[in-house]
């Protein structure tokens, strides 16, 4: 049946655009428009949701996608994923209506990279209505080649320690996750070893994901920060030497459930006496004047939609995992994130003393 | 039969159909391969993986082929890697030679799509530990490689053609670099919207589309001299199989190089056509004839482009990573269906595999007989009055540009203001093809220019240290400029006797 | 950014400047260079008077020219403030009708029909059935 429906679908599309050449066509007169005053429907017949990502590969997109996809049935409207890019889509959303036909899709990465400077401070979360939490990516992890010296991230300190003369150069991307997992890493090594080992620890500042794997094949870096759902593939058995890789660790709290994989946790990394933890979380941006009852309507669904199996089926294909809270739950979450967050910025080493 | 049982009816269907559909995507300045894969993506949700690579396979080959009807009937490039399409292309349906610039092109094309393919089959897996032995370090140099073109094709002036190149370069560099987030550059004021730069498409048909549309409006839209011709009593329009007789060579270089540059992560599609015609006019027995409606520069570009979805496949099939921005969208589909591709994809999915590998068959085939048939249809296009068909083109210019990056405004600003450029560009000597390519290649290059600096702590010796496929571009570079170098004196020299 | 012989200081908060000012730097060569070509020209040939520059070719068409440019400028603010079909819908029209040169009843219909056809034509196969963001 599915079959058949995207079939017609594509088949009347491409009719459609031969038809294009002569012009007129008839419409097809299936106006939606959102019943008021009710708490799953919206007003918006058309919600663009732009993302923080400019790829259609990566995490941001995947869940998204899904989300969407559900979401757009329980609220009676149409919404359709563009993925324009951090900058783009804050800035789009800056120039939105309050209507919430634009609206954001992203995850911490909003916040830190205000914080690291590399987006405006027009942006910070105060800017904006936090909507619904929707998912987490778990598989935020580090990686290294399979012939490695060592398998976890405190090894890789205590194999420094060992060997005075080696460096490990570890590669990331600027003003995001991978930065503040990386800070989380560095800290607890200064603290626990001193300067004489992290002076020993350098940066590769690079871009997407296959930049880092790229880097990591080249010898341009030795521990690169990567996920469970992008980098799993290269470290199965079978794949061949040059290009094998293997985890170093998780940053979650508890072990990702099929993988195994020490958490930072179990490894000992702390800042600040505290155990570090850091879950990649996807979220809802909304515009700051948005109407109440918009919220608490995509509240309910995303409530109803937490509970749908199928939804958890679709995340789970990647290992993505539903992680739902209410806006205003999320945003207290978000803020208190945040400021733990600033601690370990704060404290951070700058990357031009890093970079080699 | 067995390719039966692992694609259906349904697939091939669906895949003329994403041919069909592409092709007209592809022919319509503004739209793109990548934006028609990125429209279908959602769709192929409630497809099952086959059929819906039989859709995006077909829509990736449509796209692509569809770019070569507007780049040699109307001088405009329909898609970036049809831009070396429009240097002969054009030139022929100027002499009333149209329609078989038109059944040239396609030929060529399909020949370089099953070239593309068959590499694509019988050596993947060895050509993916071949790819990433490709360092920064050599990844720049191809770059640099394909800018030497810009020498060979600079039209009366090597130095201002040189000069056009580097400028197209500077204008790509405004923006943010990713690396550290530092913007450089910036015209104040526009910081917010020139982040990520100037987009390539809007900028492409900006200087094609636009700037050619004022230059029209300047002399008052009066029908140009080929649309007067009697095509059916012109004997040079005629197409047989015989242009390629002599072309074999040419031909199988330019698909080679078209596979190989799409095979390298990282290195654009354009990149690709853009090689194989540089290279063309390197080995041509009379270079100096390309460039004024020769067959040979046709069959470069277009076997070259084709031959790209192959090599960029190769890449995405074998390491998980995307050879190019389109196969980047496609890893969505995968991922959509819970498919990882990676380093065992194939092993552990023989019969996707195969489906991959018989869908481009099918996509290939279908794109050859639905442009051959429809060719008489399109080639009436150069026929369509001027007051027709330029607010068309201008309407979908807009709307194309407004849509490559999802709904961004400054995109048509680009547009408009690339246009103008282009109308005044020739006025003061910057030649637009290298312009162009300058600014395609000139991101690349930068990224890969740093990354080496970055491996090696600014060592610049790593540009000649660093192995023996370091050295081989070294020598493709060099040989390259000197010939440039003293094709431009021969023809000063030409143009001094006559 | 200093460069030792073969060897260039780069450091991560400069990343960013190290490719232009290369590029700057060939650019402004090519520049001077240019300036010394086109000046022995210049003086090869004294006594032939240099063809003065012209910026139009001759007989320019200033009315079509001129409006082209104020129809383009003018069509994207059109499009933010009256949405896609309308914007359309007229600035095909205009165009169409400048371009045809003609003022009478033939040019008219032509230029409403395929201003009517094309915009409504995009507006639905792009905006509605493949949900593309129109302006």
């Amino acid at each position: 049946m599915k079959k058949m429906m995207a079939l017609v679908s594509v088949g009347s599309m491409g009719f459609m655009l031969a038809a294009c050449g002569t012009g007129d066509s008839g419409g097809q007169g299936e106006q939606t428009s959102g019943q008021e005053g009710s708490s799953t429907t919206i007003d918006p017949n058309r919600v663009r949701t732009v993302i923080g990502s400019s790829s259609t590969g990566g995490d941001t997109y995947q869940t998204a996608d899904a989300a969407t996809r559900n979401l757009e049935e329980v609220l009676d409207t149409n919404m359709q994923v563009d993925a324009v890019g951090a900058d783009r889509a804050f800035s789009e959303m800056s120039g939105a209506q309050d209507d919430g036909s634009t609206i954001m899709y992203f995850h911490d990465m909003a916040y830190l990279g205000v914080e690291y400077g590399s987006f405006s401070e027009d942006y910070e979360l105060e800017n904006w209505t936090i909507g619904p939490m929707v998912a987490t990516n778990p598989g935020n992890a580090f990686l290294t080649s399979a012939d490695a010296p060592y398998d976890t991230m405190a090894e890789s300190i205590e194999w420094l320690e060992d060997n005075p003369d080696e460096t490990v150069s570890v590669a990331l991307e600027e003003g995001g996750v991978s930065e503040i997992v990386f800070d989380g890493y560095y800290l607890w090594a200064e603290e626990e070893y001193g300067s004489e080992i992290t002076d020993r620890i350098e940066v590769y500042v690079t871009g997407s994901q296959e930049d880092k794997n790229q880097a990591l094949w080249d010898g341009n870096a030795d521990i690169i920060h990567g996920s469970i759902g992008a980098n799993n593939e290269y470290t199965e058995d079978g794949v061949e030497d040059d290009i094998k890789m293997k985890f170093l660790g998780v940053t979650t709290e508890e072990r990702v459930d099929g993988f195994d994989i020490p958490t930072f946790a179990e490894q000992g990394i702390t800042v600040d006496g505290e155990e570090f933890v850091f879950e990649k979380e996807f979220f809802f941006l909304l515009p700051k004047d948005i109407d109440e009852s918009y919220t608490t309507a995509l509240d309910n669904a995303m409530a109803e939609l937490a509970e749908d199996e199928e939804f958890a089926e679709a995340l789970n294909k990647n290992t993505y995992t539903v992680n739902h809270m209410p806006s205003d739950e999320a945003e207290e979450h978000l803020m208190e994130k945040r400021e733990n967050m600033q601690s370990i910025i704060e404290q951070a080493p700058d990357l031009n003393d890093l970079a080699k | 039969m067995l390719a039966f049982e692992i694609i259906t009816p349904f697939t091939v269907l669906l895949c003329f159909l994403g041919v069909f559909i592409g092709i007209i995507m592809g022919a319509i300045p503004g739209m793109t391969a990548t934006m028609a894969i990125a429209i279908f993506l959602p769709l192929t949700y409630v497809l099952e993986m086959v059929d819906s690579i039989g859709l995006l396979i077909g829509l990736y080959v449509g796209g692509i082929s569809g770019g070569l009807v507007p780049a040699i009937l109307l001088n405009i490039p329909g898609t970036p890697s049809s831009l070396c399409t429009t240097f002969d292309g054009y030139p022929m349906t100027q002499k009333g030679e149209g329609e078989k610039a038109l059944k040239v092109g396609i030929t060529a094309s399909i020949i370089g799509g099953f070239f593309s393919l068959t590499v694509l089959y019988l050596f993947a897996p060895f050509l993916a530990s071949v790819a990433i032995d490709f360092t920064s370090v050599d990844k720049f140099l191809i770059i640099v490689f394909a800018l030497t073109i810009i020498a060979s094709i600079s039209k009366g002036s090597l130095i201002g053609g040189l000069f056009s190149g580097v400028l197209g370069i500077f204008i790509s560099l405004i923006g943010r670099f990713p690396d550290n987030n530092e913007m450089r550059l910036m015209p104040p004021g526009l910081e917010e919207q020139l982040v990520y730069g100037f987009s390539l498409l809007p900028v492409l048909i900006g200087l094609f589309a636009v700037g050619q549309i004022l230059q029209e409006a300047e002399e008052g839209m009066k029908p140009a001299s080929h649309q007067k011709l009697d095509l059916k009593k012109t004997e040079k329009n005629k197409f047989s199989l015989k242009i390629f007789k002599g072309q074999y060579i040419n031909t199988a270089r330019s698909s080679l190089i078209g596979t190989f540059v799409g095979m390298l992560p990282g290195v654009g599609g354009s990149a690709a056509s853009i090689t194989a015609y540089s290279q063309t006019k390197n080995f041509s027995k009379h270079p100096e004839r390309l460039g004024t409606g020769e067959p040979e520069g046709l069959i470069s570009s277009e076997s070259a482009n084709n031959g790209l979805i192959g090599g960029a496949l190769i890449p995405l099939l074998t390491l998980g990573i995307p050879g190019d921005s389109t196969t980047a969208i496609l890893i969505g589909a995968f991922l959509l269906q819970g498919v990882q591709v990676g380093p065992l994809f194939i092993s552990s999915n023989p019969d996707l595999w195969s489906g991959i590998v018989i869908t481009l068959v099918v996509a290939n085939i279908a794109m050859f007989i639905l442009m051959f048939f429809s060719i008489k249809y399109f080639a009436k296009i150069v026929f369509i009055p001027k007051y027709i068909i330029f607010p068309i083109i201008v309407l979908m210019c807009v709307v194309g540009s407004y849509a490559i990056n999802s709904g961004i405004m400054f995109d048509v600003w680009t547009l408009l203001i690339f246009g103008v450029l282009g109308y005044i560009f020739p006025k003061i000597g910057v030649q637009i093809p290298a312009f162009l390519i300058g600014f395609i290649l000139g991101m690349e290059a930068e990224k890969y220019f740093v990354d080496s600096l970055k491996g090696s702590g600014g060592d610049l010796t790593v540009f000649f240290t660093q192995g023996p496929i370091a050295i081989v571009l070294w020598i493709l570079i060099l040989g390259s400029l000197v010939y440039a170098f003293i094709d431009s004196q021969k023809s000063k020299k030409n143009q001094a006797s006559t | 950014m200093t460069i030792a012989f073969f060897t260039m200081d780069i450091s991560f908060n400069e990343y960013h400047l190290i490719f232009p000012r290369i590029i700057i730097g060939a650019l402004i060569i090519l520049a001077v260079a240019l300036l010394l070509q086109k000046g022995i020209q210049l003086l090869k040939r004294k006594e032939k008077r240099p063809k003065p520059f012209r910026f139009f070719s001759e007989n320019y068409d200033a009315k079509k020219f001129y409006a082209t440019l104020v129809l383009l400028v003018l069509y994207p603010p059109a499009l933010s403030l009256f949405g896609f079909l309308p914007a359309s819908i007229l600035f095909m029209f205009l165009i169409t009708i400048l371009y045809a040169g003609q003022f009478n009843k033939k040019t008219i219909i032509v230029s409403i029909s395929n201003s009517l056809a094309s915009s409504i034509a995009v507006w639905y196969v792009f905006g509605q059935l493949f949900d593309i963001t129109l302006p």
